[in-house]
């Protein structure tokens, strides 16, 4: 039987942005929940448990916290990848961007993200957003209960080709 | 030879005369004969440009002539010219005896010669005026081509322009984040407490911080005020002027401001864009006017040209030194010190972008200590369109 993971999938390739979101999340005490990734192919690796993550803790995150901008597979193409996916797409998705660009709000809503965040620049106030993210989605949010999956999942490449 | 001419018939001088301008023409004549089609006279311009002696051509047909030997034959020239009096070749390229290929206009006519007819040919050498034509035209393709290369590189300099303020919006902000950040996490975690002036700097780097982070926010809100798509629609300047003063309320209250407010038309234009416009010069209007125990605020609508609608905002506010009107507009341009008024300067820059790209003017006039006046045009609409 599939367990939930019970933590929450930090995508996130700026290092200092890493360390400011774990420090936001330690003050509500969920900071060791946090799986950290650097791109979006490292992403969908943890997702489909391949690669580096074969030995993972079965199940989805509880939710996905999601940059936009990273390198390889971009924080869209994960959230694209995610929701059309018979699986993965009951994941709660949570962007968490410097983009105020209409263009992206757009897109992602498009896509099926369950909220979409500008990372402010004042830190209090970062530091308040992250936790009321990590509380809502963590503590009051009911996830899905666990999904069983019947085929494997498609290589990155052929997903994104597929897109 | 003067006594001679002066005893000459009447109908000898105008002979004479006409045939002085056949010998002297520019352009090369035929007479033939209108039964057989064989040349009667030749003038000397055509013995030039065909290269052929004048004895040379008479009692000849023209197709007889080499440079004329790909034309029609005599005979259904002759028809044609019987039947419809003239024959013309608009474009006739020929190769004349020695060996120049030139293009003539070739036309002939049927004239009443007293009792008999003769047909008279024009030939006139359009060799320059074709080459000349042909390059107007290969300049007008190239010309066109340039225009549409221009156009690509204009296109991908605006596409590069904006992925630039993207990057801006993300690559930008992100680091300014992170000072912000690890500056207030010095600040609550410093044992022991700082010297006054040691905070003092921290409160500078962050405050500075801060201040860019706005000016970037700012920029790319001008980017995009300049990117927007320009959806024209009626727009009651009435109603629009009552919804910027709700998105004032904050900066309105607490405030003795006596407001003279006259009723404004139906325009055409962007409503959000409009509003952003109102809104900013409404907004400087109130912060402008801070320091008066009571400010004054007057909108309305002022003269202008008869195309046009012309509203203003005027205060009694700071004003401004008129030497330096010119710069009120730009991006990021203060006439005032920034611990006078707030503000990035910004917002003037944006109702200009706003309102020349609804094909409108902006302009200001004002006095140091004694106000400003703040005044935009919008074409004035057609009144089917409202």
């Amino acid at each position: 039987m599939n367990t939930p993971a019970k933590n929450i999938l930090l995508v996130e390739d700026d290092p200092q942005d890493v360390e400011l979101t774990l420090m936001a999340l330690a003050e509500y005490h969920l900071a060791n929940k946090v799986k950290v990734v650097h791109d979006g192919a490292e992403a969908l690796d943890y997702l489909y448990s391949r690669k580096n993550f074969t030995t993972r803790e079965k199940g989805n995150p509880l939710m996905v916290l999601l940059d936009l901008k990273m390198p390889k597979v971009n924080g869209l193409e994960v959230l694209g990848l995610i929701k059309s996916d018979e699986l993965l797409k009951n994941i709660p998705v949570v962007v968490l961007t410097s983009s105020r660009e209409p263009a992206d709000m757009i897109e992602c809503y498009d896509c099926g993200v369950n909220a979409y965040v500008v990372k402010p620049v004042d830190f209090a106030e970062f530091m308040r957003v992250v936790r009321q993210i990590g509380i809502f989605w963590v503590d009051i949010n009911e996830p899905t209960p666990p999904a069983i999956r019947k085929s494997p999942p498609p290589p990155v490449e052929e997903a994104l080709a597929l897109k | 030879m003067k006594s001679a001419l002066t005893h000459t018939s009447p109908l000898a001088i105008s002979e004479l005369r006409y045939r002085r301008l056949f010998e002297s023409a520019r352009d090369g004549i035929l007479i033939l004969n209108v039964d057989t089609g064989r040349i009667d006279d030749a003038n000397p311009f055509l013995s030039e440009l065909l290269n052929f002696t004048k004895e040379e051509m008479i009692g000849k047909t023209v197709g007889e002539l080499s440079p004329f030997k790909d034309i029609e034959p005599n005979k259904i020239m002759l028809k044609r010219l019987q039947k419809d009096g003239y024959v013309r070749y608009e474009n006739l390229p020929l190769e004349t005896r020695n060996g120049r290929h030139i293009a003539v206009e070739f036309v002939s006519n049927v004239y009443q010669e007293g009792e008999s007819k003769v047909i008279q040919c024009n030939i006139r050498d359009i060799t320059e005026s074709r080459a000349a034509q042909i390059e107007i035209h290969k300049l007008n393709t190239e010309l066109e081509q340039r225009v549409q290369n221009r156009t690509a590189q204009l296109e991908e300099a605006n596409r590069e322009l904006e992925s630039f303020s993207y990057s801006v919006s993300h690559d930008l902000r992100a680091p300014l984040r992170h000072i912000l950040a690890f500056v207030s996490l010095l600040q609550k975690n410093i044992h022991p407490p700082l010297s006054q002036s040691n905070q003092h700097h921290l409160d500078t780097i962050a405050a500075s911080t801060q201040r860019m982070g706005t000016m970037i926010d700012d920029l790319l809100a001008f980017s995009r005020v300049g990117k927007a798509d320009i959806q024209m629609r009626p727009v009651p300047m009435d109603a629009l002027l009552r919804d910027v003063m709700v998105d004032l309320q904050t900066e309105i209250s607490g405030r003795k401001i006596v407001w003279e407010i006259q009723p404004l038309p139906t325009l055409m234009g962007d409503r959000g864009l409009l509003r952003l416009a109102m809104g900013n010069l409404i907004s400087n209007a109130i912060k402008f006017t801070h320091h008066r125990a009571e400010a004054h605020i007057r909108i309305g609508l002022g003269s202008g040209e008869a195309d046009e609608c012309v509203i203003f905002v005027s205060d009694n506010g700071a004003g401004f030194d008129p030497a330096y009107t010119h710069k009120l507009f730009g991006v990021f341009q203060r006439l005032h010190g920034r611990n006078e008024f707030e503000g990035t300067g910004i917002g003037l820059a944006n109702v200009q972008r706003i309102i020349r790209r609804h094909g409108g003017r902006v302009w200001a006039e004002g006095v140091v200590d004694q106000g400003a006046t703040f005044s935009f045009s919008l074409p004035r609409p057609e009144p089917q369109s409202l």
